[in-house]
């Protein structure tokens, strides 16, 4: 059975890379890893480092250096403040502490949580480090490994779960023990069903794992997932962890297991670098906090008049100089406005909302009720036959807020 | 450039394009049975609706500036000419084009529109010209196509009553029937064509712009009420059948009730306004007379769909996080 939501829509577009491996990218100038405020550095400002050396702290989560070279100290680039190490080329690295040998039915919360923090391992689709997302559920029912992309052009959790599935289940049974939880289900698209097939193949205990096939249709959020797989609804300032059920994606799973089991932090991110006229893109394995002009050199730009976006043709934002962690994928796209014509009352936007809301109400005078609860997913705007804008309608006062202020 | 960076091929005009292919089969049966005059007619009331609509759009209202010509225009002109009779003079389809884009334009609740714009103009005629408007003649009285105003003595030779106006005599239409199912009874131009506007009917739910749920909720509602409440000395399914078949019934039900700027967007509004209007139309056909009460019960309809649709609107499944019990 094919799991839905409501509303939601399925663009034309279709992935281009499925069938590549995920290549891995190690040669970059520099990185450039976001910092909080009050972060803290572990190593002199001009010393050398090496790949897995401490940097220093963030959020009190610790930092990694995802490449070897000199340390630069914690720079402000553009009002934002960021780890910055400049590579020298060289290639060595250094482990935090030898492979874990405990079983991993043996280990406690505790203990997976003192890892998660002590390999820095970074949720990638929220970007939130695993360890605070595990320490925010006290009693988590389901743990849900989220193999759905980001945007339908990028293929890279459909790769990392084909080239990567026994260590994503691996990492699954630790997530399984460290929260608690009584299953965990592996959710992707009912088109790839090749997830299913690879991950079955090790997640063959049916009382602890489960699939979910889900209809092909974006955007995938927690919104979206819970009421797939559950049919509950969440409130608009609520994610899925306040009903208990703790979400994560596969790279992070892999990076749990992979961290535990060879001693060496997770420095590497998977990132989709797809869209028109990416020819050297695809599911690429990026050092933490590349920056895009490497990324661009490397992998080709995107064509004059095209964006690059982040994570979403639907609801994303233009892609800023530097990879984050929340990052899964950068869309090289070519913006078009669509004429504008009058509202033929098709009630597609209504169709596609996913909170069922009434975007074309927009067009009249109250749009107080659209923004109480609008989650500007951008499915009523990509969906209007007539090219009304309605996203900026719904949000229209704010806008001129914003513009006056 | 704000997200989304993509959008849909769908085009705005795709809905008219689908309705228009949709009045096809009922105009060529039109012309058929009713001769050219039928595309004098229908060009005529399409040209003026399309010269008066365009540039009131264009320039009374700011949000359709840079807009091109609607096709709805054309399909409201189509389908008002579809409620006259053959012998109309060739100046009242400039006249139901007037209406039409008053009913347009005029909108309380845009986008959506106070009353569906080709019964308006059905309705205004009715009450306005009823002597043109119910002058009924043979099937296959063929008259000019150019003939702004048919000779009096010409059209009385061929004069007839309608299906409806013998139901409302309290007698039974003559050719029975299989001639309404058929299309050779006769009526208004385009509401005669029962078999055309299935065909119709087919096409736009192939196309997903026909509610067949709510359109068969009218239908059968009034084939059910009129078996329960049959005239005097008629036989109640010949009766009920009749009044199914006469009128502009079966186009009121693919058309107007599938028009989605004059009906609820919910499909329980839709089909409470179907069982509404079904019960409503058979109770003006029995105490209304000979006069086509039915446009004035889908006007009726228009006017309670914002109504309908804010009482059927489902809720929003997401709201703003309700307080903790514990913080309070």
């Amino acid at each position: 059975m094919i799991l839905d939501f409501p509303g939601g829509v399925c663009p034309n577009e279709r992935t281009l890379f499925s069938e590549q491996q995920i290549k891995k990218i190690e040669s970059c100038s520099a990185i450039c890893i976001k910092a909080d405020a009050d972060a803290e550095i572990s190593v002199e400002v001009g010393s050398e480092v090496k790949r897995g050396n401490l940097l220093g702290m963030s959020g009190g989560t610790p930092v990694y250096a995802s490449v070897a070279g000199r340390f630069s100290g914690v720079l402000d680039i553009e009002g934002e403040k960021y780890f910055v190490v400049m590579n020298n080329g060289e290639e060595g690295e250094e482990r935090l502490c030898p492979p874990e040998t405990i079983a991993i039915n043996e280990m406690t919360r505790e203990y997976i949580i003192e890892s998660a923090k002590k390999f820095a391992v970074i949720d990638s689709r929220s970007g939130m480090p695993l360890w605070k997302l595990i320490e925010a559920g006290p009693k988590f029912r389901r743990v849900v490994i989220d193999c759905t992309e980001s945007d339908p052009l990028s293929a890279c959790n459909f790769r990392i779960c084909i080239e990567n599935a026994k260590n994503i289940v691996n990492g699954a049974k630790i997530l399984l023990q460290a929260t608690g939880a009584l299953k965990c289900v592996f959710a992707a698209e009912h088109n790839r069903g090749m997830i299913f097939d690879a991950l079955g193949e090790f997640a063959n205990d049916k009382k602890l794992f489960a699939m979910a096939p889900l209809a092909e249709k974006y955007p995938y959020g927690d919104r979206a997932l819970m009421h797939a797989l559950y049919l509950r609804t969440l409130a608009k300032d609520e994610t899925a962890l306040d009903k208990n059920v703790l979400i994560v994606s596969p790279e992070t799973a892999l990076s749990l297991y992979e961290s535990m089991a060879t001693g060496m932090p997770r420095t590497h991110k998977l990132l989709a670098y797809v869209g028109e006229g990416i020819f050297g893109g695809g599911s690429l394995l990026v050092p933490r906090g590349m920056t895009m002009h490497d990324i661009t050199a490397i992998c080709g730009n995107a064509p004059e008049g095209c964006l690059l976006i982040e994570n979403s043709l639907l609801c994303g934002k233009p892609m800023g100089g530097v990879l984050r962690d929340g990052t899964q994928a950068v869309i090289s796209v070519r913006p078009t406005e669509k004429p504008r014509s009058n509202c033929i009352s098709c009630g597609e936007c209504a169709n596609a909302c996913p909170v069922r809301l009434f975007p074309f109400e927009a067009l009249g005078r109250g749009i107080k009720h659209l923004q109480k609860s609008c989650i500007s997913c951008g499915a009523c705007n990509f969906i209007c036959p007539s090219g009304i804008p309605l996203l900026e309608l719904i949000w229209r006062d704010l806008s001129k807020k914003e513009a006056t202020e | 450039m704000n997200a989304p960076y993509i959008h849909t091929n769908k085009k705005g005009n795709e809905r008219a394009k689908n309705w228009l292919v949709a009045l096809i089969p009922i105009i060529i049966w039109s012309v058929y049975v009713f001769g050219g005059r039928v595309i004098s007619l229908c060009a005529i009331c399409a040209s003026a609706c399309v010269i008066l609509d365009y540039p009131i759009r264009r320039y009374l209202f700011k949000y359709a500036r840079g807009t091109r010509i609607d096709l709805m225009a054309i399909v409201y002109a189509v389908l008002a000419t579809f409620c006259m009779p053959v012998s109309v003079p060739l100046w009242l389809p400039t006249v139901a084009a007037i209406l039409i884009v008053f009913a347009k334009n005029i909108s309380v609740f845009r986008p959506k529109m106070l009353f569906n714009p080709y019964i308006f103009s059905a309705a205004v005629l009715n009450f306005a010209f009823p002597t043109q408007m119910t002058a009924f003649t043979k099937p296959f009285a063929y008259f000019g196509a150019f003939d702004v105003v048919i000779d009096q003595r010409l059209m009385d030779g061929y004069r007839v009553l309608s299906p409806l106006q013998y139901i409302a005599d309290g007698s039974v239409y003559e050719d029975g029937l299989a001639a309404q199912l058929y299309g050779f009874a006769s009526g208004n131009l385009g509401e005669i064509a029962i078999a055309a506007i299935i065909l119709a009917a087919v096409w736009l739910w192939i196309r997903k712009e026909l509610d067949i749920t709510a359109t068969a909720a009218f239908l059968i509602t009034i084939l059910v009420v009129a078996m329960c409440f049959p005239s005097e000395d008629a036989e109640s399914n010949h009766y009920a059948y009749s009044i199914l078949l006469s009128g502009g019934i079966a186009l009121i039900s693919v058309f107007a009730l599938n028009d989605r700027h004059t009906v609820p967007l919910t499909s329980m509004g839709r089909l409470f306004l179907a069982l509404f209007g079904g019960a409503a139309v058979f109770a003006v056909r029995k105490y209304g007379g000979g006069f086509e009460w039915s446009y004035c019960v889908i006007l009726a309809i228009n006017a309670i769909s914002p109504l309908v649709e804010r009482v059927t609107k489902p809720k929003p499944i997401v709201d703003s996080k309700k307080p903790d019990k514990k913080e309070k």
